[in-house]
């Protein structure tokens, strides 16, 4: 309940602050809240139910590709140290190249559909995935393994009882972590070849120089964000339990 | 059942760390294995439950020690509990690992024996982060006497618990294993424990030794504590292992 209504309080608090910005600027650009949330039932006769379909149906495969790939190689570079050995100075070079300049590379390879989008958004996230994981799998104590190996549990028991439960938590903090650079690349992506999705909306409206529609996108845009992360941390809530009962 | 090492030996980094080690244990005895750290005890651990290559030959009642065959289990001085699982499940996780099914009504009345049995009934939906020191070893301690093993190993499992625990842990100890007795092998420095827990002693040094029985052996377990002469033996064992783990 708390929590709650500290959420509330600082969404009221920059509802304020946007307004105060929006007095301050007094530009059509700068339209405050009251002019924004007015707009917000127009959204509906610009198609936004397909426009968050869109974004919604990039986010879920790039993000789902992610972990399926990020996932298991987080896994095996620790759990499998001659392919960790050959692996983790790769992930320690490439992690910090910014992928987003190879678009146009992804886009020349994979067309201007959604495939470019997903892969983009994806090969931006898989390493924050990886390396979540890895760190997370890496925590766990030898012992642990050694314990259940005593008695008795196959290669299949191990990763069911330790490697799994501890990769966990490393995937859903990297989820997290890697929703708002998915949300970012998103919008990106979108500018270009697509005429759905929030991106390609709010640029649109942009272009057309509607900035109640365009701050209403964003609005919509915003408020899926915190919708995902609302979902997360309640998934976190109830999967990491253990890590709060101290 | 009677525990038969002969031979053992294990090398690592080119140093053997334990060489041509020997001896036995007999069915339901419990042998304390001494000696400072870095002399081989937890090797010794590893070795009988096939975590690491070693030579020689370990059986349990001639049967070559294999963890997939015969009931093992370990009380590490970290207690290894697994912490994503309620103490409940840690309990209960030696009966069912390797198993997709779960536990059957027996085995759900031995486990519920044991933690009330160990007074960590009450923590059965609590998570491991959430207990203290001696909750973990106790919920350790269920977890080994749960699984009816045919070894028991203690390695360092009592040395991280303060004085007034210790002792609590030491009276719950003697208590399970008197009612489900079981070939047991006490890995610890601590020569009072040692003393007042094992039938017989093994002192290790330079990666072997011999068994020699306790002079308490006499005396009811649970009961050495509180003998007149514990304190003398401790004092005599003390004087006797002192030149060598000095070394």
């Amino acid at each position: 309940m708390a929590r709650v209504s500290k959420t509330l309080g600082a969404l009221v608090g920059l509802h304020v602050l946007w307004l105060i910005a929006a007095w301050l600027v007094a530009k059509p650009v700068l339209p405050n809240p009251i002019v924004v949330y007015a707009a917000l039932p127009q959204l509906w006769s610009h198609q936004i139910g397909w426009h968050l379909y869109f974004s919604l149906y990039r986010l879920a495969w790039s993000l789902g590709w992610a972990a399926v790939i990020g996932v298991p190689l987080g896994i095996l570079i620790v759990r499998a140290p001659r392919f960790g050995a050959w692996l983790d100075p790769v992930i320690y070079l490439t992690y910090p190249l910014p992928k987003i300049a190879l678009l146009p590379v992804v886009m020349l390879l994979a067309g201007l559909g959604d495939a470019a989008k997903i892969i983009m958004i994806a090969l931006i996230t898989v390493f924050q995935i990886i390396i979540s994981v890895r760190d997370a799998v890496r925590q766990v104590p030898e012992s642990l393994y050694k314990q259940l190996r005593v008695a008795g549990a196959t290669r299949w028991a191990l990763f069911r009882h330790a490697t799994w439960p501890a990769s966990l938590a490393g995937v859903l903090t990297a989820l997290r972590i890697a929703l708002g650079t998915a949300i970012a690349t998103l919008f990106f992506t979108e500018v270009y070849g697509t005429n759905y999705g929030l991106g390609y909306f709010i640029m649109d409206e942009w272009n057309r120089l509607d900035y109640p529609l365009m701050y209403a996108g964003i609005v919509v845009l915003a408020a899926v964000a915190f919708a995902l992360f609302a979902v997360l941390n309640a998934v976190e809530r109830r999967v990491l339990r253990w890590q709060r009962a101290q | 059942m009677k525990l038969t090492v002969a031979g053992l030996t294990v090398v690592r980094g080119g140093r053997p760390v334990l060489q041509d080690l020997s001896f036995t244990v007999p069915d339901r005895g419990i042998l304390a294995v001494l000696g400072p750290s870095g002399t081989g005890k937890t090797t010794l651990i590893d070795a009988l439950t096939r975590q690491l290559a070693a030579d020689g030959d370990c059986r349990l009642d001639g049967a070559a020690i294999d963890p997939h065959r015969q009931h093992l289990a370990v009380v590490p001085q970290d207690y290894g509990l697994l912490p994503w699982y309620t103490v409940g499940q840690n309990v209960a996780l030696p009966l069912t690992i390797g198993q997709h099914r779960k536990l059957d009504a027996t085995q759900k009345a031995a486990v519920q024996a044991v933690m009330a049995a160990l007074g960590i009934g009450e923590l059965a939906g609590r998570f491991p982060n959430s207990l203290s020191g001696g909750q973990k070893q106790r919920v350790a301690l269920a977890r080994a006497f749960a699984q009816a093993p045919d070894l028991l190993m203690l390695d360092e499992a009592f040395s991280a618990l303060d004085p007034v625990v210790k002792a609590r842990a030491y009276r719950l100890f003697i208590a399970q294993w008197q009612a489900r007795p079981v070939t047991t092998l006490l890995i610890t420095h601590d020569l009072e424990e040692a003393l007042a827990l094992g039938d017989a002693l093994l002192i290790l040094h330079d990666g072997g030794g011999a068994v020699r029985p306790n002079p308490l052996a006499g005396v009811p377990l649970g009961a050495r504590r509180e003998s007149a002469r514990y304190y003398q033996e401790v004092a005599a064992l003390g004087r006797e292992v002192a030149t060598t783990w000095q070394e």
